[in-house]
């Protein structure tokens, strides 16, 4: 290897490193809030093995973007939508794949009552029940917008959409998010207690529901 | 409930938050990376949009078959268990079932074909316009109309098949199309709306034309899948 390669890896290290400092914590956090937690781990090393060999894609990273001595952190809002994306992708990936292992039954009932939490508050239930109703690019939408913190031209570039798509994707889904928790969090006549009232959605007077 | 309390509502249960798991140990885990050889691991990260773009082999060949048998085995009778019996996600399909058609799964016994979208792995996709030659070249295209969707699932209701997979052994009036992690190339699915759908080997490409169903491209794929000549 020559003295330039050497110097061009050495740069390239340098350029990884800076970079996991800043997103390596935030994606952790990404993928505790969506995936199994037997798959948090797996992803994230997958995601930071895609970033590392894609450093050159990474916006906000290019060479320009980083001083090329001292390698400064770079600036978390230009390069965290774009690893997010990454890590988005890569738990598709693995979701695929252990959906191969997984029966079809264990599947749906995975999907219908949404990632096993340890919290068993009714409060965090209610609202996991009506994120889960959500298609899975509105509750996306939803959860960088509330937990990452995103605003609509940041989620546009982690999911593809356009800002302007995000923008009504997301006005869409609170509005339905806070019509179930408000019809769930209700107080039901006759009733102290509010178990058992979220199988009867079939006897209510069916206002709130999707139309469609 | 307005904004700032649906923030709140969903903030006080940040799985983040609450979870034990300890936070990651950065320079480990930035060795590791650094220390894989990379080869090894492009098949995993990249297959998915190798199969989208239809360059994959053996994946392309294996998963969409294994997928496909487990699917076609216990499909649509157990979805449909689920969502009827079921609650949450399950409320939405049942729904739709009843307010679309009540023919999910007419013949007893004669389980719904299932498609699974391709995903479109980490980067951002954005297709090129389709043509005839391109959409003919997949082995099977229909239109139909959505009869039901829940969760990460719809149903369609053949229309029209413009190509049937000659290998499909149970031809059925009702396709299950399941997706997740849906990106922007996806159609926005609704009951009771026609789309076009393109599939191989039980994988719907994310750039195979799929889209919801107009005049313009009804007429293209009549011209891939139906002059003469192809």
């Amino acid at each position: 290897m020559t003295e330039t390669e050497q110097r061009a890896a050495r740069d390239q290290r340098a350029r990884f490193e800076a970079l996991a400092q800043v997103v390596t914590e935030p994606l952790h956090r990404y993928l505790l809030r969506r995936a199994d937690a037997d798959q948090v781990d797996d992803v994230l090393s997958e995601t930071l093995l895609v970033l590392w060999r894609r450093l050159e894609d990474v916006p906000g990273l290019g060479p320009g973007a980083v001083p090329r001595e001292g390698y400064e952190r770079p600036d978390p809002d230009a390069v965290l939508p774009w690893c997010y994306g990454v890590a988005r992708g890569c738990l598709a990936n693995a979701r695929r794949a252990d959906r191969r292992r997984r029966s079809l039954l264990e599947r749906l009932t995975w999907t219908a009552a949404g990632p096993a939490r340890d919290s068993e508050d009714p409060d965090h239930t209610a609202l996991h029940a009506a994120l889960a109703q959500l298609r899975a690019l509105d509750r996306e939408v939803v959860l960088l917008w509330a937990y990452e913190e995103l605003p609509p031209s940041r989620i546009a570039e982690v999911t593809g959409l356009s800002a302007n798509a995000v923008s009504i994707r997301l006005h869409r889904a609170k509005k339905k998010l806070a019509a179930q928790l408000e019809r769930k969090t209700a107080p039901h006549p006759g009733h102290e207690t509010d178990e058992g009232q979220e199988t009867g959605n079939g006897n209510g007077p069916g206002n709130g529901r999707s139309s469609r | 409930m307005n904004d700032d309390e649906l923030l709140a509502h969903l903030k006080a249960t940040d799985p983040a938050l609450t979870s034990k798991a300890p936070r990651p140990d950065v320079p480990r885990l930035v060795e590791a990376t650094m220390n894989t050889p990379t080869n090894t691991n492009t098949t995993t990260t990249t297959a998915t949009t190798a199969v989208a773009k239809g360059t994959g082999t053996r994946r392309r060949l294996l998963v969409p078959a294994m997928a496909f048998t487990a699917l076609l085995l216990v499909g649509g009778g157990v979805t449909w268990g689920v969502a009827r019996g079921g609650e949450g996600t399950a409320d939405t399909a049942g729904a739709g079932a009843g307010a679309g058609s009540s023919d999910v799964n007419p013949v007893p016994g004669l389980q719904p074909l299932t498609l699974t979208f391709a995903d479109s792995g980490p980067s951002q996709v954005k297709c090129a316009a389709p043509t005839p030659d391109l959409l003919r070249r997949h082995e099977m295209a229909f239109e139909g109309t959505v009869t039901a969707e829940g969760g990460d699932r719809v149903n369609l209701r053949v229309d029209h098949w413009y190509r049937l997979d000659p290998n499909l052994a149970n031809p059925t009036d009702t396709v299950g199309l399941s997706y997740d992690g849906a990106i922007s190339e996806t159609p926005d699915f609704r009951i009771g709306a026609h789309y076009l759908v393109t599939a191989d080997d039980g994988i719907v490409p994310i750039c195979g034309g799929t889209t919801e169903a107009t005049d313009e491209d009804r007429a293209m794929f009549r011209e891939a899948f139906e002059t003469s000549g192809n």
